[in-house]
């Protein structure tokens, strides 16, 4: 099973760049924070390269 | 060694107007971006066929931005809309005249021609004077002269839409600065996305020798005797000392301090430019839509809202910006204040009820609605007006540019632009004393 995106709520700050990337309709940023849909994230890790504030990584990590 | 002269640290407005001056007059440059996309806050990503911004939505022309990318011979692609601005008081929406538009504001807002005449007055008279003194606040200015609430309405989506700060947040100063360069009126959008402009700027580098490193952290400026002697970055995960006689730094003086090591900084400095410093935070509803969610193509100033300074349907004036047939809409407003502790929840409620106020079938008609918002290490603004720290740093070679570091009666993405003009004037005496 790949990988999978999470948001470390602390860190964002919901500028939504993640939701703009992800190709799969797997983050949504609502009220300012940003979320990724477990069941839809394919792991590609676009998010996470271009998150501005370092607030996605991988889970588990 | 072969050495770059001059280092600029991240590819926002600032640092690229700075590195494409210096490329155009034949330094070697070197920009080091840490991010995978050139543009910092003011760019765009593409999204199902939509190019939406990283921060930035209207760009001032005839100003500061413009004039870099004349002197450069880099493409100034920004269209201006046609009505350019509406406001939109009491449910009622007018057009704002091409001169006199404060006059017409409050001739709509005040009770009777002697409240016009009053607020004219406090404002005009100080904004013609070269230099004013006052610590107050717009609000707290305006309210000597009246409490019409119609009339601070105004003030506020002036100050929302230009600041992205409560009129209670601008400084009086800044606001009399704004009127005297005939306010914010002349701007335009990027029909090919904002990251076409900063492209454009980054091929003048590329054209004259310069070098761009994109995914390229920098994690330590080099100082020795008060001198900067060039930085260290972190690339393909190797850490690489770069020599340079000027480091240019667009990632705001904070970090650019952080980056430096406190300890080279003066405390007179670290109290007067940099802890001064305050950012103001910016809520933005993006919309994507099949219709246009505002029916003309500049920007609807909405006075008495909770939260919304401004919304604008780009796509009606830049269809290029989104799929044919479809349309993209952005909502944006000042939260209440700009700390941490802001209830972010809460100042999306009511900047959502706004956008249903104001726009017709909103719930209907809207396909996609991202609520995003800007603060922290990505801030609407890193220092609202009249705080920004100057461009020069206690370290001989080291400057800031960008926001953070804004010139002085300037605004938005002019005052980076403008504090990029005046660091590579500066760097270019420097290095013919140095020669």
């Amino acid at each position: 099973m790949a990988e999978i995106a999470v948001v470390d709520e602390a860190k964002c700050v919901g500028c939504g760049q993640c939701v703009l990337v992800c190709d799969f309709e797997a983050v949504k940023v609502w009220y300012g924070l940003s979320r990724v849909e477990q069941q839809d994230c394919v792991g590609c890790g676009v998010c996470i390269d271009f998150c501005p504030v370092a607030a996605l990584g991988w889970e588990g990590e | 060694m072969t050495g770059y002269q001059v280092i600029v640290i991240g590819s926002g407005v600032g640092g690229v107007c700075a590195a494409a001056r210096l490329a155009h007059s034949g330094y070697k440059v070197l920009v080091l971006e840490r991010l995978p996309f050139l543009g910092g806050r003011f760019s765009s990503l593409e999204h199902k066929g939509f190019r939406v911004t990283t921060g930035a939505v209207s760009i001032e022309c005839g100003a500061a931005l413009e004039q870099t990318f004349r002197e450069v011979g880099a493409n100034f692609d920004v269209r201006r809309p046609y009505p350019r601005v509406r406001y939109r008081i009491e449910g009622k929406d007018y057009e704002m005249p091409e001169r006199g538009g404060l006059r017409f504001l409050m001739s709509i807002a005040a009770k009777d021609e002697k409240e016009v005449e009053t607020v004219l007055k406090a404002f005009r008279e100080p904004s013609l004077q070269p230099h004013v003194e006052s610590e107050m606040s717009v609000k707290e200015w305006v309210l000597q002269f009246t409490d019409n609430q119609r009339v601070l309405g105004v003030l506020q989506a002036l100050c929302g839409g230009t600041f992205s700060v409560n009129t209670y947040e601008a400084p009086v100063v800044e606001f009399f600065k704004l009127l005297r360069r005939g306010g914010f009126s002349n701007f335009g959008f990027a029909p090919r996305g904002n990251i076409a402009l900063v492209e454009s700027l980054a091929d003048v580098v590329r054209r004259n020798g310069g070098e761009i490193w994109m995914r390229s952290e920098v994690t330590q400026i080099l100082v020795k005797d008060g001198v900067v002697r060039g930085v260290v970055a972190r690339k393909d995960n190797r850490e690489i000392e770069v020599p340079a006689s000027f480091v240019i730094s667009d990632v705001g003086p904070v970090k650019t301090v952080q980056l430096a090591g406190e300890g080279n900084f003066d405390a007179e400095y670290l109290k007067c430019s940099i802890h001064r410093i305050k950012p103001s935070y910016t809520l933005l509803l993006e919309i994507l839509s099949h219709r246009p969610l505002v029916d003309f193509p500049g920007v609807l100033m909405t006075v008495g809202t909770r939260r919304t300074a401004f919304i604008v349907t780009q796509t009606v004036c830049c269809p290029e910006l989104a799929p044919e047939g479809k349309h993209l809409t952005t909502v944006v407003g000042a939260p209440e204040f700009s700390t941490p502790s802001l209830d972010l929840r809460r100042e999306f409620e009511l900047i959502i009820e706004d956008a249903r106020d104001n726009i017709a079938s909103f719930d209907r008609y809207a396909d996609e609605v991202m609520m995003r918002s800007f603060h922290g290490d990505w801030p609407g603004y890193r220092a609202r007006p009249g705080c920004d720290a100057p461009q020069r740093t206690p370290i001989r070679g080291l400057y800031n540019v960008g926001d953070g570091a804004k010139a002085s009666g300037h605004f938005g993405l002019g005052g980076s632009a403008e504090a990029a003009r005046l660091v590579t004037e500066e760097i270019k005496e420097r290095a013919k004393s140095l020669a």
